[in-house]
């Protein structure tokens, strides 16, 4: 047992790519609580390209919050904490180093390649050139091809992937082989090492290959047969390379790495450690879904009690919300507003956001806008993200989120949305949860830091994640299936836990909120007409369940699984008008 | 007094340190201490290409022979039409050889192959600034440091030059048409409040302009920006906003002498217009900007993007924003003589240091 090494002050900090967030953690009344926080922009404080100028200020403004000392004369916090000075422990999560540069080198452009491109969406990764063997008949044409991609690409890490498991090996070993020639040409001092995720047989020879003239790592293989794809180990290698070859070059990272109390982790896989930890803390058998919608990238975390998984959209963030301009993709964003708006007037808040990433929205038109772009890059993060997970959290129905028992979001704009109905919207539309589920925002990213803390001290984390760091938004109970509108959706008694009832009937493509504050229970028996299924995977099969309120309340959202909005401009219009009221 | 989140550096005087780099290993020329001019080459390197030769293919040996037959060896030259290997016929006096159909030099062998490296491109690494060479980066290039006026800008296309600057007639407002292009622009940067359209884009290409720095470009032409050969940069963002007085006074002030349309860099991120000034300087070290009552700040977004003004209070109280955000904010005398109040997150603090 590593847990609770330090009983005393903790600071832990989330030192991201475009804010900086500090958080002083202590004891209160026996447990642990937040006692203060302070944020800062991590770079444009200054003219200098310094990252811990913005990591400084975080802890100075935390200081003023608290009125304590905790930074030193040389700009570090003090450890250990004497005389209500400095800190006890010290903990850090970080998403600021670039992504990893990969090279994807597969058989064939439709099967390893495809898969191993999506296994690069596991974590901090972008592809900066890849290489098919098939993709190029000629023998000197390919090996030319693989040479100049991968000298001109100067990749962090070469992605190695192909053939199924019992597949023919020859095409592994040429392929090890000229990627053996064109390392021999690497003039560069530090040659980037070779993850072989593919047919396992062929790992010996391949690290044999290889291994003379880099750092081979071999992984299960991506794709063990044509129909599963596997992307666990790969994720691990990328996580440990992402460790090794980005964060540990972070400006001013010496003198902090002999401070810190555990090792410092990247932010994505704090926030999947404390996705997972929700799902065994409170046993939660449908498993969690956590969504950290950051500034530079979007982590998606599903976590059942003996799986996870984890999709970090890189370059997807609010503030890099590009690819929409790029691909002119406009038109999904503008589809969730409920009034007119040039494309242009959205390009241009889009555009803003990426060069001054901190501004907040004047008018209620440039919030609603912002909060269309948050839904989409949602929905497009999630899209990759199911994937990875289905194996363990199937979904009973195609295309609709499997029915999980909790929902959890975080991120600077989920954060910051001062109405929580509409961070709870965000969340119904993007993710379109299924079943009856929970909802939960972290305004204040608290668990993202967390997760750095847990291996130190489970009792911390745990206490701070149960007392400081969610606002409970409410239950959802959305029904899968399609009815015409104005057909009975749903029927639902309301038990409260005072004594009162009430019994609703609730039409196809309404949204209702019924409200029950937090900390107050309710039992619902819910029977879904002939049309729905409550994710039992039967069509009009009723549930009773116990819930817990929330800021919200219980949230009926019966406009269907999969969600569709009317087709006609107008009515979409009116309709995303009428939620927005309804949700309030 | 507060700490402040955003600063960008509009200075009359001050000194710019760039990291300038070699995109490939190559030779630097300069030393530590060497004055620079802006154009001045400071590096050299070459761009390679890599070419296989399929001789064993072309002999018909098998690939472990192909040591056997080569005349040329690993780290040797040879030129385009030189034999590169040869086989004696099975007939006496015959022979088959392989001519070389590239210069370059032979990197490797393997897979019945023989590697070539070409030279596809000579690449310069200019000095960028006008200054000093304050320490060399080995084999990829210097730190320069020079003494001048910079105006920090928010978006760049991507591309560095030099040139002289050239204020267009109606000032920060005005957009840049084609029809205002005529081949006198020539090897200038012409600063303005916008750019009309693509021919404008266009035109300013075909007459070889040095650059142009906007106060904000129509996002249309964002796309058609990136395709020029010349540095484009902008000093608000995207839309329709005239270019902040202050950046503009600034460039007057210096209409006519020669500047450098620089990007950012490991130093600074932001990328910036320079132009040399001489003197000395005194500088302190870099700390975050605070903002206090009397400081000059630029709006960052709208309704007040680009709008620049004095802070002259900084209340204690917050303001409920008709978006539902409630936020501290700082009371602004814009320079039409409005006072307004603007999220302190919506502010920049203009730094003249």
């Amino acid at each position: 047992m590593v847990e609770n090494l330090i009983m005393g002050s903790i600071l832990s900090i989330d030192w991201g790519s475009v804010e900086s967030k500090a958080f002083l953690l202590d004891k209160a009344d026996g447990s642990y609580r937040l006692l203060a926080k302070g944020r800062a922009p991590t770079w444009g404080l200054t003219s200098e390209e310094n990252p811990l100028v913005g990591f400084r200020e975080a802890i100075t403004r935390l200081e003023q919050a608290v009125g304590r000392k905790i930074l030193g004369e040389q700009g570090y916090p003090l450890l250990p904490e004497r005389e209500m000075e400095g800190v006890d422990a010290l903990t850090i999560s970080v998403s600021l180093a670039p992504p990893l540069r990969v090279m994807l080198v597969g058989l064939s452009e439709e099967l390893s390649l495809s898969v191993a491109r999506e296994a690069l969406h596991s974590y901090y990764a972008q592809e900066v050139g890849s290489f098919s063997f098939l993709g190029v008949p000629d023998k000197s044409r390919r090996l030319e091809h693989l040479i100049k991609t991968f000298l001109s690409c100067k990749p962090d890490v070469v992605l190695m992937v192909g053939g199924t498991e019992g597949g023919a090996m020859e095409p592994l070993i040429e392929m090890a082989n000229m990627l053996a020639l064109a390392y021999s040409l690497w003039t560069d001092t530090e040659r980037p090492p070779v993850v072989f995720a593919g047919n396992s047989a062929a790992r010996s020879q391949v690290a044999e290959i290889l291994g003379s003239r880099t750092e081979v790592r071999v992984t299960d293989n991506v794709l063990p047969s044509p129909e599963e794809e596997n992307w666990g180990s790969v994720f691990a290698e990328l996580e440990n390379l992402y460790q090794q070859l980005k964060m540990s070059k972070i400006y001013g990272l010496g003198p902090l790495r002999s401070l810190l109390s555990v090792p410092m982790i990247p932010s994505a896989s704090s926030f999947a450690i404390i996705t997972r930890y929700l799902a065994h803390m409170y046993g939660l058998e449908k498993g969690v879904v956590g969504v950290d919608l950051g500034g530079s990238n979007t982590t998606v975390v599903a976590a059942t009690k003996e799986h996870f998984s984890i999709t970090v959209r890189d370059e997807l963030g609010f503030n890099k919300a590009l690819y929409f301009v790029e691909e002119d993709h406009l038109e999904n964003i503008m589809r969730w507003l409920p009034f007119e708006v040039e494309s242009g007037k959205v390009a241009e808040i889009i555009m803003e956001r990426h060069l001054r990433p901190g501004t907040v929205p004047v008018s209620k038109e440039e919030l609603l806008i912002e909060e269309a772009i948050a839904r989409e890059i949602l929905r497009e993060a999630l899209l990759l993200a199911r994937k990875q997970w289905r194996a363990f959290l199937p979904s009973p129905h195609h295309g609709v989120m499997p029915p999980v028992d909790l929902i959890t979001a975080t991120g600077g704009i989920l954060g910051s949305i001062p109405q929580e109905g509409e961070i709870a919207l965000i969340l119904l539309d993007a993710l379109q949860p299924a079943g009856v589920v929970n909802l939960a925002v972290d305004k204040l990213g608290l668990s993202v830091a967390l997760g750095t803390l847990a291996p130190l001290n489970t009792a911390a984390a745990i206490q701070v994640l149960e007392m400081d760091t969610f606002t409970r938004l409410g239950v959802v109970v959305a029904p899968i299936g399609v009815a015409p509108e104005g057909e009975l959706a749903l029927r639902m008694k309301v038990s409260f836990d005072d004594g009162r009832s009430l019994e609703v009937d609730v039409k196809a493509g309404a949204l209702e909120v019924i409200p029950l504050p937090p900390k107050r229970k309710a039992v619902l028996e819910i029977k879904p007409s002939g049309y729905f299924d409550l994710g039992i995977g039967a069509k009009g099969k009723g549930a009773k369940v116990e819930v817990q309120g929330g800021s919200l309340g219980i949230i009926i959202d019966a406009r269907g699984r999969p969600l569709r909005l009317p087709p006609s401009p107008r009515d979409r219009m009116e309709k995303i008008q009428k939620w927005l009221w309804e949700i309030g | 007094m507060m700490a402040f989140p955003g600063v960008i550096r509009i200075s009359p005087y001050t000194l710019l340190r760039k990291e300038r780099r070699l995109p490939v290993m190559g030779d630097v020329l300069v030393q530590p201490g060497t004055s620079v001019e802006a154009s001045q080459v400071i590096a050299k390197g070459f761009l390679s290409d890599w070419v296989c030769l399929d001789v064993i293919g072309e002999l018909n040996v098998s690939e472990d022979q192909l040591e056997l037959f080569l005349i040329k060896k690993p780290g040797e030259e040879i030129e385009k039409g030189e034999e590169l290997a040869v086989k004696k016929g099975v007939l006496p006096f015959t022979s088959y050889s392989y001519i070389s159909p590239v210069s370059g030099r032979i990197v490797a062998t393997g897979m019945g192959q023989v590697i070539i490296e070409t030279v596809s491109k000579e690449v310069e690494l200019k000095a960028g600034l006008k200054g000093t060479v304050k320490e060399i980066i080995p084999y990829y290039g210097a730190v320069v440091e020079g003494k001048g006026a910079v105006v920090e800008t928010v978006w760049a296309n991507g591309r560095e030059g030099q040139g002289i600057l050239r204020i267009l007639e109606e000032g920060k407002t005005s957009h840049l048409r084609a029809d205002d292009l005529d081949p006198g622009n020539r090897g200038f940067i012409l600063v303005c409040g916008g750019v009309e359209d693509e021919k404008a884009l266009e035109k300013a290409a075909d007459i070889r302009v040095a650059g142009i720095v906007v106060g904000s470009l129509k996002l249309g032409l964002r796309k058609k920006a990136l395709s020029m050969p010349y540095p484009i940069q902008v000093t608000e963002g995207f839309g329709d906003i005239p270019m902040s007085s202050i950046a503009f006074e600034l460039f007057r002030g210096y209409e006519g002498q020669e500047a450098s349309l620089l990007l950012g860099d490991s130093i600074a991120r932001r990328p910036c217009v320079f132009i040399p000034v001489a003197g000395e300087i005194i500088t302190a070290e870099a700390s975050p900007g605070v903002l206090k009552v009397g400081s000059k700040v630029r709006g960052s977004r709208d309704p007040y993007r680009g709008k620049c003004g004095v802070v002259q209070e900084l209340p204690r109280y917050e303001v409920h924003l008709e978006s539902g955000y409630t936020v501290s904010v700082a009371r602004v005398r814009l320079e039409d003589g409005e006072e307004v109040e603007i999220p302190l997150s919506n502010l920049e603090l203009i730094d003249e240091t």
